[in-house]
């Protein structure tokens, strides 16, 4: 087994540090040992196209379809300028010419996605959960960019893809129905008649730890707030699908606690949740959350 | 042991037709060297094999796109490192990016009817303490301690100010002792 270690500069200050090393030492030769050096480098030369650009197939097609509106929207942009526009004057710069391109790990330029725009300023965030329309003051952070959904309501600190990896981020449904076993939730679908009857089916509901309902406020409505969390470490494997699921096609992911918020509103049930990455989230993080759940306002 | 497959392959991915140059030459050999070194850093790091190595296998297209700008091994090694670690992290860290969840990485080995050796028991439980802390923090311990890269190295990768990389190492050290029933320094 060859050596592993790079720059042999830095040596362990303690004995502690020793020992951890050589186990590090040990755990990383362990790779090897089921599976070849040669046998792994076959594997990602046959790896399945949604395996080597992504996590999820569905993100492949997404990306797809995203591209091809980008292409079509430039195809339409570039059909509206004259010709002498689509001619770049060259530069007298030298430097222009023989610079190599910056030595940066940042990934190729994202394609911005035309749902998702950044909030600024003093405009209230406002989309629609089903037919109600929900707002949220811009939340006044420092800690990082929101951004929010124009066709529904999704809020989230640094992306409005879910599957991204904002935290934290807001969402909401309109919801009739629960599962009553968020692990097998193909078959255990059971119909909610009102906002009461959501929160009180979401407490009993298997699959997770039992959620404690607390009477709140969703701005200045009642609500009931049920916080549900699963260990990072928690294996969902065998969960219809792989996935625990609340609602609809609402997810619990572990490590990832959510707060629920169930109200009536105008006859109907809404529920907002509040999703954070739990090893990311500081106080400040929670604090600003609540605020943001304090200032949610519904147009009825 | 060394993947000059995997070089190949990165090749064919940049669709280049054009003959091989000393550059091109030299990002291979690059890869074949240290191709294996990558995915332990990796994989010590998300703690599945499937996610290591397509933080490897990124780091390594994009070491192959900008091959051009990287004309030495000094710069071409820890660029490359930082990238892999970088998208490592971003892994581990990330649940909605994890497709498997290795729960063996997480917890220590069963021990067998007859006992367990005492120095294999202290590994069980040094293995299962690192693997639940958090990813950052097994970067860093990773970088620090098994890449024997120095802290204001490690800083660099992570891209982060050393006073934080030094926090992590000593959270991350306190909580190995810690959950090896050890005094915490």
């Amino acid at each position: 087994m060859s050596d592993h270690r790079v720059v042999p500069a830095s040596m362990p200050n303690d004995a502690f540090e020793a020992r951890v090393a050589r186990y590090l030492d040990w755990e990383a030769a362990q790779l090897g040992g089921a599976r070849t050096g040669d046998e792994i480098a076959a594997s990602i030369a046959t790896r399945p196209i949604e395996r080597r650009w992504g996590r999820n197939p569905m993100l492949v097609w997404a990306a797809v379809v995203m591209a091809l509106i980008v292409v079509v929207a430039a195809a339409i942009a570039m059909a509206g300028r004259g010709p002498n526009q689509l001619v770049t004057a060259p530069s007298n710069d030298p430097s222009v010419a023989l610079s190599a391109p910056p030595l940066t790990d940042a990934p190729p330029t994202a394609t911005p996605d035309p749902n998702c725009s950044p909030l600024e300023g003093e405009i209230p965030y406002l989309a629609n959960v089903g037919t109600l329309p929900v707002s949220v003051p811009v939340p006044a952070t420092s800690s990082g960019q929101w951004l929010g959904a124009r066709d529904h309501f999704f809020l989230g600190r640094g992306s409005c893809d879910p599957a991204s990896g904002p935290s934290p981020f807001f969402d909401g449904a309109l919801v009739a129905h629960i599962y009553a076993d968020s692990c097998h939730w193909k078959s255990s679908e059971i119909e909610v008649p009102t906002a009461f009857d959501a929160a009180e089916e979401l407490a009993k509901q298997t699959g997770h730890p039992k959620a404690t309902s607390v009477e709140t406020h969703l701005g200045p409505f009642r609500a009931t707030r049920l916080d549900i969390a699963i260990p990072a470490t928690a294996s969902i494997a065998t969960c219809d699908d792989g996935q625990l699921r609340l609602w609809g096609d609402k997810q619990l992911v572990p490590g990832v606690p959510v707060q629920i918020y169930v109200a009536e509103i105008d006859g109907t049930t809404l529920i907002i949740t509040a999703n954070y990455i739990e090893t990311e989230t500081t106080p400040a993080d929670l604090e600003e959350i609540d605020a943001i759940i304090a200032s949610v306002r519904i147009e009825i | 042991m060394s993947n000059p497959r995997v070089a190949t392959d990165l090749r064919d991915d940049a669709r280049s037709s054009a003959p091989s140059t000393p550059v091109d030459r030299a990002v291979e050999a690059f890869i074949a060297e240290h191709y294996d070194r990558l995915l332990r850093l990796a994989w010590l790091i998300c703690r599945n094999g499937p996610d290591a190595a397509d933080a490897v296998q990124r780091g390594l297209e994009q070491a192959w796109r900008k091959r051009a700008t990287l004309r030495d091994e000094a710069r071409l090694r820890p660029w490359v490192d930082r990238v892999v670690v970088r998208e490592a992290i971003r892994m581990g860290r990330r649940p909605w990016l994890r497709r498997v969840l290795s729960l063996d990485s997480q917890v220590g080995w069963l021990e067998p009817a007859g006992g367990m050796d005492p120095g294999l028991r202290e590994w069980s439980t040094l293995r299962a303490a690192f693997g639940r802390l958090p990813a950052d923090q097994r970067a860093v311990i990773a970088l620090h301690l098994h890449a024997g890269y120095s802290v204001a190295e490690t800083a660099s990768i992570v891209d982060a100010p050393v006073e934080t990389v030094r926090t992590r190492i000593r959270r991350a050290k306190d909580r190995l002792r810690s959950e090896l029933g050890e005094a915490q320094s």
